[in-house]
C-alpha cells in the first residue's frame, strides 16, 4: 500500500472541485523547502549583501549580524504565505524591529568593543581612524539609536521614512538621531580637527 | 573636511564592504523554523497524550459511553482560558487519533449553486472514505491515506490568529478566529468546551467571476477512537460513499 500518492491527491481533488480557495488547505509541511521559500532565496541572491550589511551594523558585528538576519528570515518564513506586497520591505521591517526590540542583544553584548585610540597629532590617516572609531562606537548606543542612525545614514532614508520603518513619529526620529549623534560627537572629540562642525539640515 | 554624519556614513560603507551572506543562510533559517515548529508539536503531542489518557480512563469507568463523545475532555473551565489558550488546546486535541468527519460545502456569493463532499478519515486504520457529490464530479482516490486536515488545522492554529468573539455553531459556543491570509479570508471556530475545531470557512474574493466570491465551508465532527469506545463504535459510511 502506498501512502504518498493518496496524501498528495486528496487535497488536489478537493481543490479541483472547490477551486483555488481550497489550495490553502494543503499544509506547508508537505512542501519541499526549496519550493516553499523559492522567492526568499531569489531575494537573498539579489539583495543579500545589503541585508547582511544592515544586519551587521545593527548587531555590531559580522557573526551577530548573520544571526540577526537569520532570525529575520525565520520570522519572514513563518509569514511567507501571507506577505502581501514587497517581501524585501517586509524582511527589512522585521530586521529593524528585531534589532530595536532587543532580540538577543539584551542578553549578549555586541562582539566589537575595541576602543580606537585617538591621534596624538592629526595626520592623513586620522580620517580613517575616525570613521573606524565611529562605527565601533555604534555598539555603545541603544538599539533604537543605532537602528535610527543606520536607517538615516546608511540606508539614506529621510526622517519620515525612518519613522515609518521603525513605527514611531518623525519627532522621535529627530530627537533620537540628535542624541545619538551627540554621543558619537563626544566619542569623536579627539578627532575634532577632522570634523566639520556644521550640522546637517 | 567632512561632517560627523558624512564620516559616519562613509565609515558604515567601509565597514560593510565585501560582506557576503553565507550560502546556507536560508537553509539555516528554514531549519530553525522547522525546529521551532517541531518543538511546538512535541509540546502539543504531550498535552494530547495526557488528554487522550484522561478520556480512556473516563470511558473505562463508563463502558456505555455514547460513541459520539468528544475526543477529549476539557482540562479546565473554558471560562478561565483566553482565546489563545483555547487555540493551543485545540492543537493538542488535533494530535489525537480521533476519526474525522468533514462536510465540505462549496458556494458562491452571487449564485445559489452549491457543491458538497463528505470525507471520513480514520488515522488509526489508515482509511479514508469520500462521499461522492451529486452529480458525480469528484474522482478522489480513496483508501490508504493519512489525515491531512489535522496537520493543516494545527498549522493554522499555530500561526497568526485574531480572536473574534464567541458564536454558536450547531447550538454550541465556539470561539471564532480570523486568520490573516494573503489570498483569502479564513475563519476558524473552536468549541469552547471540547476544544475541537468545528468549522473552517474560506472566502476567496473573485471580482471577475459572475458567480462572485467562492466560499468553502467545512464542518467538522470528531469521533473518539479509544479501546473503551471501539466496541460500540459503528463506522458506516452512507450509501453514496465508496471505499
Amino acid at each position: 500500500m502506498c501512502r504518498m500518492p493518496a496524501v498528495r491527491a486528496l487535497p488536489d481533488a478537493v481543490e479541483a472541485t472547490y477551486g483555488p480557495a481550497a489550495s490553502s488547505l494543503v499544509s506547508d509541511e508537505r512542501k519541499p523547502m526549496t519550493d516553499a521559500y523559492a522567492g526568499l532565496s531569489e531575494l537573498m541572491h539579489r539583495r543579500g549583501r545589503d541585508l547582511l550589511a544592515a544586519a551587521t551594523l545593527l548587531a555590531g558585528g559580522r557573526t551577530t549580524g548573520e544571526d540577526l538576519l537569520q532570525a529575520a528570515l525565520e520570522r519572514t518564513m513563518r509569514a511567507w504565505r501571507r506577505i502581501d506586497g514587497d517581501p524585501e520591505a517586509y524582511l527589512r521591517r522585521i530586521l529593524y524591529h528585531l534589532a530595536v526590540d532587543g532580540w538577543r542583544l539584551r542578553r549578549r553584548r555586541p562582539e566589537l568593543l575595541i576602543e580606537a585610540e585617538p591621534p596624538a597629532q592629526p595626520d592623513s590617516a586620522d580620517s580613517i581612524a575616525l570613521r573606524h572609531a565611529l562605527v565601533q562606537a555604534l555598539v555603545q548606543l541603544t538599539p533604537k539609536q543605532r537602528a535610527t542612525l543606520v536607517l538615516r545614514f546608511w540606508e539614506q532614508l529621510s526622517e519620515a521614512e525612518t519613522a515609518e520603518a521603525l513605527g514611531c513619529s518623525p519627532g522621535t526620529v529627530k530627537s533620537t538621531t540628535s542624541r545619538a549623534l551627540a554621543r558619537l560627537r563626544r566619542i569623536a572629540a579627539p578627532w575634532s580637527s577632522d570634523l566639520d562642525t556644521g550640522v546637517r539640515p | 573636511m567632512m561632517s560627523l554624519e558624512d564620516q559616519l556614513a562613509t565609515g558604515m560603507r567601509e565597514a560593510t564592504t565585501g560582506l557576503v551572506p553565507p550560502p546556507d543562510l536560508i537553509d539555516r533559517a528554514a531549519r530553525a523554523n522547522r525546529r521551532r515548529r517541531n518543538r511546538f508539536a512535541v509540546v502539543a503531542s504531550g498535552l494530547s497524550v495526557v488528554a487522550v489518557l484522561a478520556v480512556v480512563y473516563a470511558i473505562a469507568a463508563t463502558p456505555k459511553a455514547a460513541p459520539q463523545q468528544p475526543a477529549t475532555s476539557p482540562s479546565a473551565s473554558p471560562q478561565l482560558l483566553s482565546p489563545m489558550d483555547i487555540a493551543q488546546q485545540a492543537i493538542a486535541v488535533l494530535n489525537g487519533d480521533a476519526v474525522e468527519h468533514v462536510q465540505i460545502v462549496g458556494s458562491f456569493s452571487k449564485s445559489h449553486d452549491q457543491s458538497w463532499t463528505e470525507i471520513w478519515s480514520d488515522p488509526a486504520a489508515n482509511n479514508t472514505w469520500i462521499a461522492e457529490p451529486v452529480p458525480h464530479k469528484i474522482t478522489a482516490p480513496v483508501g490508504d491515506t493519512v489525515p491531512w486536515m489535522p496537520a493543516n488545522l494545527r498549522q493554522k492554529l499555530g500561526g497568526d490568529l485574531r480572536p473574534m468573539g464567541t458564536e454558536q455553531i450547531n447550538g454550541r459556543p465556539a470561539v471564532r478566529f480570523h486568520l490573516p491570509a494573503k489570498d483569502a479570508e479564513e475563519d476558524l471556530w473552536v468549541d469552547t468546551a471540547t476544544y475541537q475545531v468545528v468549522r473552517l470557512r474560506i472566502v476567496l474574493a473573485d471580482s471577475r467571476s459572475s458567480l462572485g466570491d467562492h466560499i468553502t465551508t467545512m464542518d467538522f465532527a470528531w469521533f473518539t477512537r479509544t479501546p473503551g469506545a471501539m466496541p460500540s463504535f459503528s463506522f458506516t459510511p452512507p450509501p453514496t460513499t465508496r471505499k
